[in-house]
């Protein structure tokens, strides 16, 4: 979104907080004059993730059938910042009992799914073919 | 229980070659649904033309790559696609399974059989969309492709690896025409394919009757993509039909090819164009439309023997508004085609049929491919008729007209009655060299008006049992001798005179 990537520029460029503060009320402002105040939250989540990006910051979401324990959560989330050698990993966990078992891993557009749910699709696909 | 055991162990077999390991694949998620068109975010990786699958089987085919989104035509039913839904990239362009078998059978855009007549086997994969031939591997049209229809093949003929547009107002018989050419292709090792865009079923399902109960199924494949369908698959029909054709091409065989038509195919194009928020330009029209058809009519082509030989001959049909060939779609296709056969209106209801309007059809390269015999009588048809439409508008101020006016007037009327022709009645070759040989040598000018046709049907009758050679030599060698045509001149005077005796 190309508002979003000028928004991310301008508050990188800010040399502190008032500046940024500044940067802040002039978009607000823009959008009120423009009357687009509704496009509001569609480039925040925007901008939120050009800054998690620049920051090395990953919120992977991970379905399962059933809640990770504590314990497993943090493995996974171990497991997900040495591979991507991010500085820190935010677990978006959903619980999902359609996927039967075992879990998909979704960051950004890249899925890696590990569910019973696809292991059995494919086997119902190989066989039909 | 030895089967069971078999059974089980060829299951087993079978399992262990399953690779049920996960794997990183990009993903996108449905953004939003418009009427067949999604737009999907993520997909990073996804190119252009590429397949991606929707949760519920459905497949879709990219079309708009764009900075945030990507623009997807769904290739079927998109009712159960909803907002969020995960989208997979297949990797692979739209292709459309192939085979021997796929003759006789009515497909639907994508290749699957709709006729209920059971599979077929498919021994290749063609891309649906396909750069044409280049001009190394063609060779230029010099076969004819016979339509078995008179006023076509004496005065705008076909050759092989032409396109031909017919065009006409809506019920002036352009379907007829292409219908009658590929009844007409029996017998001669001609594959016909003909892709029906947005027509109704009904209508479609009364072609196939026809062609089935004719025996031109054997030789023929039906791609439809009928009007309840979505935009997308009248959009991607008729370049899967030129996929089908391409694959008995590259087998060295001849195809013929109807796009029935090319105006629907159109307008379901900028549907999904304004969906996908292209800019329209005239008539709303996408700026990318005149490419939409040339693409897909450069597929025709007549390949030399180098690299295989075979031919694709196009037959596009474009339906105009009030005769208006000026509007954007006829007169794109006008100028990518090799030549056009303008039907008219007011032929249609004179009871002139096929109702040809000679004047403004033309066969650019068709006459390099027109048999001599052909070419002999009917070298001067087209100006003589041009001719008799002036003298006819000029003989209505008076009746006082000179011998040689009267008898241009009179020739011009057995002309036009001789170029008239009922519909499913294709004439071979050698039957179109003898009637049109009466007329222009002057054997039919004595013949009443009202008497030709059943004068021309007895009269090819009589010669096929008196002048055998003469058909001979038309069929095989393209030109009579000398001894067949004085058999034939012989033939006419004599059935002449037996007919009016």
């Amino acid at each position: 979104m190309e508002e979003a990537q000028l928004l991310f520029t301008a508050i990188k460029n800010a040399k502190n907080e008032a500046e940024e503060k500044a940067v802040i009320d002039a978009f607000i402002a823009v959008l009120q004059r423009t009357h687009a105040v509704s496009r509001g939250p569609g480039i925040i989540a925007a901008l939120e993730k050009m800054l998690d990006k620049d920051a090395g910051i990953l919120r992977p979401i991970i379905t399962t059938a059933t809640a990770l324990t504590e314990e497993q959560a943090t493995v996974l989330a171990e497991k997900i910042q040495l591979e991507h050698k991010a500085t820190a990993v935010h677990l978006d966990q959903r619980i999902d009992t359609s996927v039967l078992g075992g879990m998909s891993i979704r960051i950004d557009d890249m899925l890696y799914d590990a569910t019973l749910k696809k292991k059995l699709l494919t086997l119902t696909n190989t066989l039909k073919q | 229980m030895a089967t069971a055991q078999k059974i089980i162990e060829s299951l087993k077999r079978e399992l262990d070659t399953v690779i049920l390991d996960a794997k990183n694949e990009s993903v996108g998620t449905v953004l939003e649904v418009f009427d067949g068109v999604v737009r999907v975010s993520g997909l990073s990786t996804v190119q252009a033309s590429e397949v991606v699958t929707f949760p519920n089987g459905v497949e879709g085919m990219v079309l708009n790559l764009e900075a945030d989104f990507v623009g997807v035509i769904v290739l079927g039913d998109y009712k159960g696609i909803k907002e969020g839904d995960i989208v997979h990239k297949t990797g692979h362009v739209l292709e459309i399974p192939v085979g021997d078998g796929i003759l006789g059978h009515v497909v639907n855009a994508t290749g699957a059989v709709i006729d209920g007549r059971g599979d077929y086997k498919a021994t290749a994969h063609y891309p649906v969309e396909r750069i044409a031939p280049g001009v190394i591997t063609r060779q230029s049209v010099d076969q004819p492709l016979q339509t078995g229809i008179k006023a076509i093949d004496a005065l705008v003929p076909i050759g092989r690896g032409q396109r031909e547009l017919i065009i006409g107002d809506r019920k002036t018989g352009k379907t007829a025409i292409a219908l009658d050419t590929i009844l007409n292709q029996k017998g001669t090792g001609v594959i016909c394919i003909y892709v029906s865009i947005g027509q109704k079923d009904s209508r479609l399902r009364s072609i196939e009757t026809l062609l089935r109960d004719s025996g031109a199924m054997d030789y023929t494949v039906i791609v439809s993509a009928g009007a309840s369908e979505p935009a997308a698959l009248s959009y991607i029909a008729p370049y899967a039909g030129s996929a089908i054709a391409e694959f008995f091409m590259d087998q060295g065989k001849d195809v013929l090819i109807v796009y029935d038509d090319l105006s629907k195919h159109a307008v379901s194009y900028r549907e999904i164009s304004l969906l996908l928020r292209r800019p329209p330009g005239r008539e709303a029209f996408p700026g990318d439309v005149f490419y939409l058809h040339s693409r897909l009519l450069e597929r025709a082509c007549r390949r030399n023997a180098e690299y295989g030989g075979g031919s694709i001959t196009a037959l596009p049909i474009i339906e105009t508004q009030a005769g208006d060939l000026a509007a954007y779609i006829p007169t794109n296709v006008i100028s990518i085609t090799d030549g056009q056969i303008f039907l008219e209106t007011d032929l249609f209801y004179k009871g002139i049929r096929p109702a040809i309007n000679v004047g403004n059809s033309v066969s650019r390269v068709g006459s390099s491919a027109q048999q001599k015999a052909m070419k002999k009588v009917a070298g001067t048809l087209k100006l003589d008729l041009a001719q008799f439409r002036e003298l006819e508008a000029f003989s209505q101020f008076g009746s006082d007209l000179d011998e040689n006016t009267k008898r241009q007037l009179e020739r011009g009327k057995r002309a036009v009655e001789l170029l008239k022709q009922t519909q499913y009645n294709p004439f071979a070759v050698s039957h179109q060299v003898i009637s049109l040989y009466g007329l222009t040598k002057g054997y039919l000018d004595d013949v009443p008006l009202i008497a030709l046709p059943a004068f021309q049907k007895s009269l090819i009758e009589y010669v096929e049992l008196t002048a055998k050679e003469f058909i001979a030599d038309v069929e095989q060698k393209g030109m009579w001798t000398d001894e067949s045509e004085a058999l034939l001149q012989k033939a006419i005077t004599d059935h002449k005179a037996q007919y009016f005796a």
